[in-house]
């Protein structure tokens, strides 16, 4: 259980500076507001496919702000929307891992993608993106905080035990992101620009 | 109605979780574990009696119950061999008490979960965040006030659609997953269309002009001041006890437990007594207005 | 001492030909009541937006503005955020936060006051708006009043100086409109506050107010008290919004100067025009033709409620909707006329009591045989309706048959007049256009029954004029509407059967004149002022007609 505790600084302190980085920057009404907006609509998202088990639009709609946001706003749709849909599905040992994984998520999307996107040229490596980044960097973080949470023995086999239990559960996830990047990838990003030049950003 | 608990500052229940919640998981002593499982349950049953015992029922046992079978199934460590597998592989009497003190630990954290989503409510951690990071407050906030304004929005389009025949009612799955993404996406226009009167709003009353502040309605009384010492001091025992082996615990080899009778003994107390804390407090509002009814 | 001074000020959006404001003049003197109105798009918003730097619309500027003898670009943030409030037109749109209490504090804190000082203002606030009850809540319960009346304290919690509010009124109900004009009033007179207020809803300002602006197409086109401007929009067509009394008494050739403005005055005025010009009474006004009735819609004992524990919203109620009529069913906040609506549609089940359309239960009607083709809705938030980047595109997701999208298209945009925005964003469009295009997608399914909810609310009067000429087409070609509204004018002018919802059941019904003037109360102000002479008047024009006939 030490190892849970240890491993929770260490992630808390990684998302630590995104935070800190946003309040220095006194950020402006039109940033909070966009990012306010993108938290709600993926809270929401998150609490319509509600019924589905594990089908979950919420990592595409994270990646999707990355890449029209940026990394910062990534970063913070990311934690944010896993706080805050927290707060309907409850909280729990899981909230800092959850927040630290879809952070990763959309910080990744915005520093590959946000400044050289375009939809023609990157609309299928942004959905194989989505399913690496749900397997290997979402499914992966849950399944090692599942392990430092429900088991004492930090073995090899008890960690291999949980990634190979965890893959079904992935790959749906994985799929559902995909499925969600192709329907809404092209819609949500002409969105954002045209709110863009609406700010004049 | 809040409970007295409730309406504690919440630094105090905070720093009341962080006690709890630090301290059973740091340490997986019989003792120490057995009394947050049980401070726990109280508290839960105080808070909401019915969900709680539902909720403990079908979901906390049976993880309790989890925790205890699988530990001996895969360690295998400890001198008190009881049996052996199939397999070849012993079943410890170590591994059995490691299991079951494991399933109690994760069973009293459940528990206490389930007071803290009752008690930590939205604004609370909001304002708790915004003593430290204001504007990442104010994104909570502004969020917490978007999310029903965006749900009443989405029951008004998926109404207005259904009378234009465009109902989400389609039987294909791929179908209905495609209308349920057009209704989201256009959900997302207007909420960033809607986001333009709020940022307008927002710099027509000063916003982005100097430093915010951070203002609050909870207020600290004498008593948040009280529990938070006492949680400290007690806080800064137990780690004591912890750290010099006042309090101690070891499953493997072989199961042992701390000597010294008086140090760990105050430290079981004082982790009791602040464990059932919110309890006492509840039960004591209790008692004084049954008596100030009683006196009419 | 002038608060603002304006000398010159041109204005013209990007990309845009014409000038949203053409050298305006005007000078707005301090602690004044100083109402800004004209006909929608004529540049009343962009004018007042100029007041407030940080809400100043991008765009090639020429002119001056002063504020306070300063240049209002150098007038520092600070003391434009404090000393200049903007209250905006949506009451939902401007709440930004949570909690009742944290968005009274909102603007001190982004002032950076300290806590001790927030706590007392906010505390002043609470207690002089009434607040006090509802503090603690959460924004999103309050009712549309409530939260008009949040924002207007939010901007008293900075204590400015002026306070602009544009169009505040024009999306509540009529009730809630008047308690936020007296609170307004109170302000006012109690504080000696600046107020700027654009508003098209004339009635209850007009009479508040201490000078009008008038402005058409960029330009003022009368500034002056209250009778000065009826004199100068004599002959101008938004001379159509004033308040029915003036309307009447002007037509009726009420001295220039001396028009009355209110009701009460109206009276007077009529008695004495009655005894001086010896008008023939007429109190048996009313005749009804006796048609054949032919039901389409008939509501048998219907009960509903939220839920198994909530209050019953239908209690038992009857109503039958004649084919081919514009039915009108009226009635306050809570009546339960929406409740009505979603259950006339087949969104809600009442629990007892049956609905039935022509001649067949609706349980029994299939989705795609009730939706579609018999019953179409209108929403109340037009936008609600919108999916599509632009509105053609909106308009061809309606139509099944994909051979014959354009011409249906080319068909329905003549009849509503919408053929130069169909290339438009749905969201770039003004509330009459979003309207026009959301019916546009209604009738494209080609509804025998239209049901419209609130169709009228925040328009100005030629919007409601050009909406109910489309009623009046469609009527023709043999639809049925049903509406439901607050807006008792349009309903006395237009409609044929009005209906008054209230506790959950028809209170009563009949022929729309008959209705309004059987009722002494909930009636039309022309019908008010009249009455005793001409019981049967329920519109301006009828009033006029009547008193001509001596």
């Amino acid at each position: 259980m030490q190892y849970y505790i240890i491993s929770l600084i260490i992630i808390v302190l990684s998302m630590i500076p995104f935070f800190l980085m946003f309040e220095r920057r006194r950020p402006q009404a039109r940033e909070i507001v966009l990012i306010a907006v993108l938290v709600g609509i993926t809270v929401l998202a998150r609490s319509v496919f509600f019924m589905i088990p594990f089908f979950k639009p919420m990592l595409a709609l994270v990646i999707i702000s990355g890449i029209g946001m940026g990394y910062e706003t990534g970063v913070l749709t990311g934690t944010l929307s896993a706080f805050m849909s927290n707060f309907i599905f409850g909280q729990g040992p899981w909230t800092p891992w959850q927040m630290f994984a879809m952070g990763m998520v959309g910080f990744l999307a915005g520093i590959i993608f946000s400044k050289k996107y375009t939809y023609e040229k990157y609309k299928y490596v942004v959905c194989i993106f989505g399913l690496i980044a749900t397997v290997v960097i979402y499914g992966v973080i849950m399944d090692t905080a599942s392990v430092l949470m429900y088991t004492g023995n930090i073995t090899v086999s008890s960690f291999a035990a949980a990634y190979i239990s965890g893959i079904p559960v992935n790959i749906i996830h994985a799929l559902s992101t995909v499925l969600f990047l192709a329907l809404l990838q092209k819609s949500m990003i002409k969105k954002l620009n045209r709110i863009k030049t609406k700010y004049q950003i | 109605m809040e409970n007295q608990f409730e309406r504690w500052h919440p630094v105090s229940q905070l720093a009341y979780y962080v006690f709890v919640f630090g301290i059973s998981v740091f340490i997986m002593h019989p003792v120490i574990t057995g009394i947050s499982f049980i401070s726990a349950i109280f508290l839960g049953i105080v808070i909401d009696r019915k969900r709680f015992l539902k909720m403990f029922i079908c979901l906390y046992i049976p993880a309790v119950i989890a925790g205890i079978i699988i530990n001996p199934l895969f360690s295998h460590e400890g001198v008190s061999i009881i049996w052996y597998f199939p397999d070849g592989n012993p079943l410890t009497a170590e591994s059995i008490i490691y299991g079951v003190m494991a399933g109690i630990m994760i069973g009293s954290i459940f528990t206490f979960l389930f007071s803290f989503n009752k008690v930590m409510t939205s604004d609370k951690v909001m304002y708790l965040t915004g003593c430290v990071l204001p504007y990442i407050a104010l994104v909570i906030s502004m969020v917490l006030r978007f999310i029903p304004e965006f749900k009443h929005h989405l029951s008004e389009v998926l109404v207005a659609r259904k009378c234009i025949g465009k109902g989400l009612n389609e039987k294909n799955l791929m179908k209905k997953i495609r209308n349920a993404c057009t209704v989201m996406s256009i959900m997302a226009t207007w909420a960033f269309e809607s986001s333009v009167d709020k940022s307008d709003s927002m710099r027509a009353r000063g916003y982005g002009i100097c430093r915010r502040s951070s203002y609050s309605i909870f207020r600290y009384t004498k008593k948040d001041i009280v529990i938070i010492a006492v949680i400290l001091a007690a806080c800064g025992y137990m780690v004591y006890a912890i750290m010099s082996g006042a309090v101690y615990v070891q499953y493997y080899p072989c199961f042992k437990m701390e000597q010294s009778k008086i140090a760990a003994g105050f430290a079981y107390f004082l982790y009791a007594a602040v464990c059932i804390l919110p309890v006492f407090d509840i039960w004591m509002e209790e008692r004084v207005w049954k008596s100030l009814q009683s006196k009419i | 001492m002038e608060v603002f001074t304006i000398k010159n000020l041109t204005f013209k959006y990007p990309k845009s030909g014409n000038c949203a404001l053409d050298s305006v003049n005007l000078t707005i003197k301090k602690g004044e009541f100083l109402l800004i109105c004209g006909k929608s798009g004529c540049g009343k918003t962009t004018l007042i937006r100029h007041l407030k730097t940080v809400l100043s619309p991008a765009g090639e500027k020429d002119g001056e503005i002063y504020y306070e003898g300063t240049l209002i670009n150098e007038v520092p943030d600070r003391v434009q955020a404090q000393k200049i409030g903007y209250v905006m037109q949506n009451p939902e749109s401007q709440i930004v936060t949570d909690k009742v209490w944290h968005e009274l504090a909102f603007g001190l804190e982004n002032l950076g006051f300290k806590n001790s000082a927030i706590k007392i203002r906010v505390a002043e606030m609470a207690s002089y708006f009434g607040i006090q009850n509802w503090f603690h809540r959460e924004t999103k319960e309050l009712s549309g009043g409530q939260k008009q009346i949040l924002n207007l304290a939010c901007i008293m919690a900075l204590n400015p100086d002026v306070i602009i509010l544009d169009e505040p009124v024009s999306q509540l109900s009529d009730i809630a409109a008047r308690e936020f004009l007296m609170l307004l009033g109170k302000i006012h007179e109690e504080f000696g506050v600046t107020v700027i207020i654009v508003e098209h809803r004339l009635e209850n300002v007009f009479p508040m107010c201490d000078r009008i602006v008038v402005m058409d197409k960029g330009k003022i086109v009368s500034l002056g008290d209250k009778q000065q401007t009826i004199e100068n929009i004599k002959d101008n067509d938004f001379f159509d919004a004033m308040p029915v009394p003036v309307k009447i008494c002007a037509k009726l050739g009420a001295k220039p100067y001396n028009v009355p403005v209110n009701v009460n005055e109206g009276r007077r005025f009529i008695e004495k025009y009655v005894s001086e010009k010896q008008c023939v009474k007429k109190d048996d006004g009313v005749h009804c033709g006796k048609t054949v009735r032919e039901n389409i819609i008939a509501i048998k004992d219907v009960w509903f409620r939220y839920g198994k524990n909530g209050d019953d919203v239908l209690k038992g109620l009857d109503f039958t909707i004649e084919k081919g009529k514009l039915t009108c069913i009226l009635g306050g906040n809570g009546a339960g006329k929406t409740t009505l609506l979603y259950i006339l549609c087949g969104i809600l089940a009442p629990y007892r009591g049956k609905i039935i359309i022509k001649g067949k239960n609706i349980k029994k009607w299939s989705a795609d045989g009730l939706y579609g083709k018999l019953i179409g809705m209108l929403p109340q938030n037009p936008a609600a309706l919108f999916v599509k980047d632009n509105v053609y595109e909106d308009m061809a997701e309606c139509i099944a048959d994909k051979n014959c999208v354009e011409k249906k298209i080319e068909y329905i945009s003549g009849l509503l007049d919408i053929n130069d925005i169909l290339d438009k964003h749905p969201y770039d469009l003004s509330g009459g256009e979003q309207q026009r295009c959301a019916l546009a997608k209604v009738l494209l399914t080609e509804p025998e029954i239209l049901i419209l909810d609130e169709p009228t609310k925040g328009f100005d009067g030629f919007h409601k004029r050009k909406l109910a000429e489309i009623l009046k087409k469609l009527l023709d070609d043999g639809v049925t509407i049903l509406m439901v509204s607050h807006d008792i004018e349009f309903c006395a002018e237009y409609a044929d059967i009005c209906a008054l919802c209230f506790d959950g059941g028809i209170t009563a019904s009949g022929n729309a004149k008959q209705f309004f003037a059987g009722n002494s109360f909930y009636t039309t102000s022309a019908n008010r002022m009249v009455r005793e002479y001409f019981p049967a008047a329920v519109t301006p024009g009828e009033v006029v007609s009547l008193c001509s006939i001596t």
